[in-house]
Parts: C-alpha cells; sequence; structure tokens
C-alpha cells in the first residue's frame, strides 16, 4: 500500500471509529428516551431545564 | 421514557468542548496532512504520528483515570451517600474511551509499521504489551457486566482496575526495557525531544485536540452510563408496584 493510502486508512478509520462511538452512544441515549443535546434538532427541551437527581452524584 | 430531569447528556461543559473540537479536529487534519513537513527517513508515513502517539496518550490519560475513581472508590466509597456510584460510573466511561483509543494506537501503528517496517505485526515487547494491555481493559468491561449486588460489583471492578493499570507504565517503558523493533518514545520526562520543529508543535496540538475530544466522549459516556442505572432502578421499581398492585387485587 502507498503511503497515501496507508494515511487515508489510519485517518479515515480513525475518525469513523469515533463517529461510530458517538452514533453508538447517540442510539443508546434514544433508546433511554433522552438525547446527546449535540444538535438543537433533536427535538428535546434545552439543557436548560435539566433537573439534578438527588442521588447524591455531582453532576459532571 | 425515564424521568423528566434527563433529557439530554449534554451540558454547557460538553457544548465548549465541542465548540473547541470541532475547528481544532479540522485544523490538526490541516497540520498533520499537509503543513507538517515529511520526514527525511520516513517521507509523508511519518504522518501516521499525529494520530498513533496521541492516540496511546489519551489511553494511558483514560485508564489513569480509571485508576483514580476506582481509587477513590475503595477508599471513600463507603462514605458517600451513593456509595460510590459515581467513582464506579466515571472509571468505566474512562475505561472505555481507554479501550476505543488503545484500538486505535494499534491499528494506526499496524498500518504504520507496514510501511517503515515491511510488516504489519512483530511480537516485540512494545505491540504484545500494547495488545495486552487492550486486553485486560476489555476484561475490566466485561467484568463490569457480570451481575452481583451492587457494592460487591463496584469493588471487585475498582481492584481489577488498580491492577490492569501495572500495564500501562509497562507499555510506555517497554522500547527502554527491552530491545524492540519499536522506536523510542517520541517524547518522554527527562528526555530530549526525537522530534523538532513543525513535527514537535503538530504533535502536541494534536495530543491536545485528541485529548478534548476524549474528555467530551467521556462525560457523555458517563451521563449515558448513569442514566442507564436509574432507567433500570426505576424499571425495577415499576415492577415492584405493579406486582404489589396485583397481590392486593386478589
Amino acid at each position: 500500500m502507498s503511503n497515501a493510502g496507508t494515511l487515508w486508512l489510519g485517518y479515515g478509520v480513525t475518525i469513523v471509529s469515533v463517529l461510530g462511538y458517538v452514533l453508538w452512544m447517540w442510539r443508546r441515549a434514544r433508546a433511554l428516551g433522552v438525547s446527546l443535546g449535540i444538535s438543537d434538532n433533536e427535538h428535546f427541551p434545552s439543557s436548560d431545564s435539566q433537573q439534578t437527581p438527588s442521588d447524591g452524584q455531582p453532576s459532571m | 421514557m425515564i424521568h423528566a430531569w434527563a433529557t439530554m447528556t449534554a451540558t454547557l461543559t460538553t457544548r465548549l468542548l465541542a465548540a473547541v473540537a470541532l475547528p481544532a479536529v479540522a485544523v490538526m487534519l490541516i497540520l498533520a496532512l499537509w503543513v507538517s513537513p515529511p520526514d527525511v527517513v520516513q517521507g509523508d508515513a511519518v504522518r501516521m504520528l499525529y494520530i498513533h502517539v496521541p492516540a496511546i496518550w489519551v489511553a494511558y490519560g483514560s485508564f489513569a483515570l480509571t485508576w483514580v475513581a476506582s481509587a477513590l472508590l475503595l477508599w471513600r466509597g463507603g462514605r458517600r451517600t451513593d456509595g460510590g456510584r459515581h467513582y464506579d460510573r466515571l472509571a468505566g466511561a474512562a475505561a472505555e474511551v481507554g479501550v476505543l483509543f488503545t484500538a486505535l494506537t494499534l491499528f494506526s501503528g499496524a498500518l504504520w509499521g507496514r510501511v517503515t517496517w515491511g510488516t504489519y505485526w512483530q511480537w516485540d515487547a512494545r505491540l504484545t504489551t500494547t495488545v495486552m494491555l487492550l486486553i485486560t481493559y476489555i476484561g475490566y468491561l466485561a467484568l463490569r457486566r457480570l451481575p452481583a449486588s451492587g457494592s460487591i460489583q463496584h469493588r471487585r471492578a475498582a481492584i481489577m482496575a488498580l491492577i490492569s493499570f501495572v500495564n500501562v507504565p509497562i507499555v510506555h517503558y517497554s522500547v527502554d526495557w527491552w530491545r524492540t523493533l519499536h522506536q523510542e518514545a517520541s517524547l518522554s520526562v527527562g528526555r530530549r525531544p526525537e522530534i523538532t520543529g513543525e513535527m514537535y508543535w503538530t504533535l502536541l496540538y494534536s495530543a491536545v485536540t485528541v485529548t478534548v475530544v476524549a474528555a467530551w466522549l467521556i462525560i457523555h459516556r458517563y451521563r449515558l452510563i448513569r442514566l442507564d442505572a436509574l432507567a433500570d432502578e426505576a424499571h425495577l421499581r415499576a415492577l415492584l408496584t405493579q406486582r404489589r398492585s396485583e397481590e392486593v387485587g386478589r
């Protein structure tokens, strides 16, 4: 494989893998009835309306 | 659908991180693929450096975070009102991201090795210890999923995380401790950098950018694990309530 092909494959797989992980989290969030809040087009209320549950955990 | 408070996993922090990360990644790609000069020996293949090295640094950092969170769970978890679940979820989220970046390190390293060494894989010390690191943390993630009562599940995962981290310094110093095909560390504390100039600054910039991306992933994953657990608890409570109402109705 040429240098260019190697770089395309290396950078391409890295970017696709990270995006794939984000997509997996996005789908998992949808299954829970929430969103990742990446886009305002996701039809969920804004993060300003969030309330913290009282399970004694700090929010990240 | 779970509680009304849980509408999204984003916070102001993650939105700021995303706002920084997206243009930063674009600049990183421009610097890594076009601006940074080719190496006199490796030519353009050296550009793999800018994802390979930051990926393993971020993996080290993620595993270090897992170690710290696990140590805090064992040390202070019992004194917290949540029994240390916060630390457990942080450890799990960081380990998952660490596994992702370790796998990407191995993949990009194999491609780089094919161009520079003529082979995708060699069972030398650096490569072998890195694949062991990956397997160990996949094992840690599998252990987290094994059912047990809450505190036992958290504590045994924390102990596994403390043990697993032993491999991180072994991976990093393997190129010094054994004769390996792999080159010495590009940057190491207390040693003159192996690279200079535009390559040096591009590598540092890439490391910061990949760290921002990893931080974004860890925070979202942490909050998702938390929501997952709360949904499970809500589901269990609903089942118990239904069961009780059925018994009252008889």
